[in-house]
């Protein structure tokens, strides 16, 4: 068997491995994580925004993939079936413990933020944590990740147009916490309203 | 002040984002932004804030993200333990079910035929302090 080979495993391509993992090479498996980690793990961090839930999760999901192997059919590449794991073991999680709620705006004023504004907008860290999950997990993959629309509908599970829409939403929310479009309730701050003479 | 409602913006943000792309409801949408001044403000005002969002978003992914040393090492660990661990559909025997299908199927007494039953240790004849096998019995029961 070619795993007892010294560096056997570099030219073996990912599905190679998977094969190899489900036939019961115990080190083809660590291989395809070896590859991929650092990419599942900026999904997962960026996704969960915490280190120790991301870890978690990571864990969580390499582990089912370890034990779902025979599974794999091969419709996708195995770096899309591990990245779908992983997104889908971080949603789980953020589902789990009910999410931050979402900022409400009940009425968006849409003209451009004075340049104050965006002194006190949020990091675009902290407000991608304010999105819904779903909108959350399609940004993350499209503009942070750069994977394809497409792409992006094959891990989360869903339609192209879906993704469009949780994305567009997304960005269009982000741009009133990041300050990029005026947020009305800025003006109701105390601060503003002392000066109204309020 | 032009305000929108969160269905508005959605609405809006699904257009600039192509999510509408082909549908009636883009025509509806480019209607209003071609012949509303405050949906064509709107419209202005997101497009350019959206392509601020893509890049803030896109300098973030630029960003090299390594998996901890800690993270890796638990990882490794977690893994290596499952290539040790007996397989995830090996069969489960669920000790408590067992230990009832057990009892289950070992004859009660009262099933079983006298002639077979184990004789029950008895006290003597009026004896005068009760024996264990006495003291066990529940009341009432024949000795």
């Amino acid at each position: 068997m070619d795993a007892a080979e010294p560096g056997a495993h570099e030219v073996r391509d990912d599905t190679s491995l998977l094969r190899a993992h489900a036939a019961g090479d115990p080190n083809a498996f660590a291989e395809i994580v070896r590859r991929h980690r650092d990419r599942l793990w900026a999904v997962a961090l960026r996704t969960l925004g915490d280190r120790e839930e991301a870890a978690d999760a990571l864990q969580d999901a390499l582990l089912s993939a370890f034990r779902a192997a025979n599974n794999f059919r091969g419709d996708s590449a195995v770096t899309t079936w591990l990245h779908r794991i992983v997104v889908n073991a971080c949603l789980d999680r953020i589902r789990r413990r009910q999410a931050r709620p979402t900022v409400p705006l009940p009425e968006t004023d849409v003209t451009p933020a004075p340049v104050n504004d965006r002194d006190t907008a949020m990091d675009v860290r902290q407000a991608l944590q304010v999105l819904p999950a779903e909108q959350r997990a399609a940004l993350v993959l499209v503009d942070v990740q750069g994977y394809s629309v497409a792409e992006a509908a094959v891990l989360l599970g869903v339609a192209e147009g879906t993704i469009k829409s949780r994305c567009a939403r997304g960005r269009a929310r982000l741009a009133v916490l990041l300050g990029h479009l005026r947020n009305p309730a800025a003006d109701a701050s105390p601060a503003a309203r002392k000066e109204g003479g309020a | 002040m032009t305000a929108f409602s969160d269905a508005d913006l959605d609405r809006l943000a699904d257009f600039v984002g192509g999510a509408l792309d082909g549908t009636p409801e883009a025509d509806d949408v480019r209607r209003l932004v071609s012949t509303d001044t405050v949906w064509a403000e709107a419209y202005a005002s997101l497009v350019t804030a959206e392509a601020a969002v893509r890049d803030e978003l896109g300098a973030l992914g630029a960003e090299a993200l390594v998996v901890p040393p800690d993270v890796q090492e638990r990882l490794e660990a977690a893994l290596a333990a499952a290539v040790t661990a007996p397989p995830a559909d090996a069969p489960v025997v669920d000790l408590a079910r067992a230990r009832e299908a057990r009892r289950r199927r070992r004859p009660t007494r009262s099933r079983v035929p006298a002639a077979t039953r184990p004789s029950a240790p008895t006290c003597r004849p009026r004896c005068p302090t009760p024996c264990a096998a006495s003291a066990s019995r529940p009341p009432g029961a024949p000795a």
